[in-house]
């Protein structure tokens, strides 16, 4: 394993795994564009896609060539309806899944994902504030009230657990659990509250809280993209101190990792990605929960291999989970209630299997 | 006495004092803090007080002392893991809090008690961890880190098991591969804090023996916390005996090992004696035990 020949050689699979799921992913999306309540063949969509992105690298915009015989209509649908829709959900996917890798390290806790730390409550506790105020009508309030409340909670988090009197507890993993399962608890009944106090409101929550692609446009993608491009950027930086402190603070720490100021900046990132993610779309649990585990089943647990490959999964799992409820179900359920019932029994599984690691 | 060279200092409460005088002496609490807050309080016994020592490379050092007397906290002060409220630690001549701790990892490696490992990381990867702060970002190890890695898990017997996973191993092998990660670390200090605890004989004595082995040929300083006072005896130049966050007394096995010594320090009636098998003195323990005076963990 360790001579040059057979190291190439794992870099080589590596690359090849990578590949091989950004092709399904891609593949995925244009069939997942095709599909819904208008069919649209495969080949129109991707001669949609390719004149749209031709048109934008060229600024030409009647090239008629590549998109001749596709009605207009076919092409807004695709354009301005699926596609947005279908990259937010990837995107959000991907940075689910991501979150979920780093909260996993940092915390020490294989069973830790995106909302440990109560991110998910903080942003559901905003939204219905914005929902309850009646400020949904101007329809950027309800995300951009869910980010707030998201990162108030994560800062209130992080502070509770840097007062901690005894220098070793200061941001260790379970000085952040604790805080955030007390501040979770908070939150959870100051939103069963919220609800009561609602009336007729309550429905809005209540959907709002199983979380929907529904209706994205292409700011949310562009707003995800940037979040998950910025999210992966830091943790490839910060990858191989990510191995060193999931092996535990104190020798991660003589390994020659300044780990409050690594855990501090990993914590902001992961929960940044969760933070957006919930407010673009609401509560999807078990994507970050799940997505890790199974990765690391192929790739061991080294961070640099388990970064990539978890994003590109997780963006293929919801991705493929959301053209189910919105082209294959009869009725379009909720995405979060969907992963929850593929997810929760799934790790059921493996947990039973034994491979929780 | 004192131990001459300043490598690595550790003074606290700005006072230059001999150890013997640290023994008689009644010093004044102090707290350790980690940066703002404090790890103990005020009035608990179990601080450091007042320690003057000098470290130096080429030296091999044991720790001993009963429970929760502060050895572990001294080891986390000496790393600059934590800081200390007053007084400073230098290392090679530079305060250890002006040093980042990736200055710091590759002058000091340290094989803790015992870690959480709670990722099925392979042995390879984890001693190779110990190449961290010698591998730049983004970049693979270098021939030599691994040329390196492999010697080591060859001289400490971890190559037996290096594709195996670190979560499926045994107590002590576990602390065989981290005993390794350290060993890669190449450092002028190695601190090991309890790093046999697990371990079986055959296996404790072939690591003393590599880490002898270091101290004697590449100049290596070694401080070791250990429960075993016959242990440290045969392997140690110099034992530092430590009570309630004080050394108590500090100096080469055969001049300051004694009876009275081990029985004020832990509360035994042991029988010193050379032992020519050994090659040292050695104590030997029956059912006796004296009263503990107050004591700051029971």
């Amino acid at each position: 394993m360790f001579s040059d020949s057979e190291r190439k050689f794992v870099e080589r699979v590596e690359y090849l795994g990578i590949s091989l799921l950004a092709s399904l992913l891609v593949g995925l999306i244009l069939l997942s564009a095709s599909m819904g309540y208008i069919k649209i063949p495969f080949h129109d969509v991707a001669r949609v896609v390719l004149s749209a992105i031709y048109d934008n690298t060229f600024s030409i915009s009647d090239n008629t060539l590549l998109i001749s015989g596709i009605p207009e209509s076919h092409s807004v649908i695709v354009m301005d309806v699926r596609l947005p829709r279908i990259l937010t959900c990837a995107f959000v996917g991907a940075a689910l899944a991501l979150s979920g890798v780093i909260f996993q390290g940092i915390l020490l806790n294989p069973l830790a994902d995106p909302y440990t730390l109560g991110v998910s409550a903080g942003a559901a506790f905003g939204a219905c504030t914005a929902i309850l105020l009646n400020l949904g009508a101007a329809f950027v309030s309800v995300p951009l009230f869910a980010f707030l409340g998201a990162i108030a909670t994560l800062f209130f988090v992080i502070y509770l657990s840097y007062t901690g009197k005894n220098r070793a507890s200061v941001l260790s993993s379970n000085s952040l659990i604790l805080s955030g399962i007390i501040i979770a608890a908070i939150l959870s009944a100051a939103i069963s509250f919220l609800k009561y106090l609602a009336d007729e409101q309550v429905a809005i929550i209540i959907f709002w809280l199983m979380g929907s692609f529904a209706s994205k446009t292409w700011i949310d993608v562009f707003v995800t993209f940037l979040f998950l491009v910025s999210g992966f950027a830091v943790s490839m930086m910060f990858a191989r101190e990510l191995n060193l402190i999931s092996l535990g603070e104190r020798s991660a720490s003589s390994l020659g990792v300044d780990t409050r100021k690594v855990t501090l900046i990993l914590l902001i990132t992961a929960s940044m990605l969760a933070a957006i993610s919930v407010s673009v779309s609401g509560i999807i649990g078990f994507v970050g929960l799940l997505v890790p585990h199974m990765v690391r089943f192929i790739t061991g647990p080294d961070n640099r291999r388990l970064i990539p490959l978890s994003m590109f999964s997780g963006a293929i799992l919801l991705l493929g989970a959301d053209t189910v409820t919105r082209a294959v179900l009869p009725h379009e359920i909720p995405i979060g209630i969907l992963t929850a019932l593929i997810g929760g029994p799934l790790f059921c599984w493996i947990f039973k299997r034994g491979n929780l690691r | 006495m004192p131990i001459s060279v300043n490598n690595l200092f550790f003074s606290y409460g700005d006072r230059v004092r001999q150890i013997a005088q640290v023994k008689s002496q009644q010093i004044p609490v102090e707290k350790i803090r980690g940066d703002e807050h404090s790890l103990l309080p005020p009035e608990d016994a179990c601080s450091i007080r007042g320690i003057d020592l000098d470290f130096n490379e080429g030296c091999f050092y044991s720790i001993l002392g009963p429970n929760g007397c502060g050895k572990t906290t001294f080891i986390d002060l000496l790393i600059g893991h934590l800081r200390p409220a007053s007084g400073n630690v230098f290392l090679q001549g530079k305060d250890i809090a002006s040093l980042s701790r990736l200055d710091i990892a590759k002058q000091v490696a340290l094989v803790a008690q015992n870690d959480t490992v709670n990722f099925p990381f392979t042995v390879q990867e984890v001693v190779m961890m110990g190449r961290h702060p010698y591998i730049k970002r983004f970049s693979m190890p270098s021939s030599k880190d691994v040329a390196l890695v492999k010697d080591v898990m060859e001289r400490t017997g971890v190559d037996r098991f290096a594709s195996r996973k670190i979560t499926e191993l045994s107590g002590g092998e576990r602390q065989r591969a981290l005993f390794a990660r350290a060993l890669c670390q190449d450092t002028p200090f190695l601190f090991l804090d309890e790093a046999f605890s697990n371990m079986d004989i055959h296996h404790t004595i072939r690591l003393l023996d590599i880490v002898r082995e270091d101290v004697l040929e590449k100049g290596r300083g070694v401080i070791s916390v250990f429960h075993d006072i016959n242990l440290a005896a045969i392997w140690s130049d110099i034992l530092v005996f430590m009570k309630q966050g004080e050394i108590v007394s500090c100096g080469k096995t055969k001049d300051i090992m004694d009876e009275q010594l081990i029985e004020d320090v832990f509360h035994v009636k042991p029988k010193v004696e050379y032992n020519s098998y050994a090659r040292s003195k050695q104590a030997s323990f029956r059912s006796e035990i004296t009263t503990m005076g107050k004591s700051c963990n029971e």
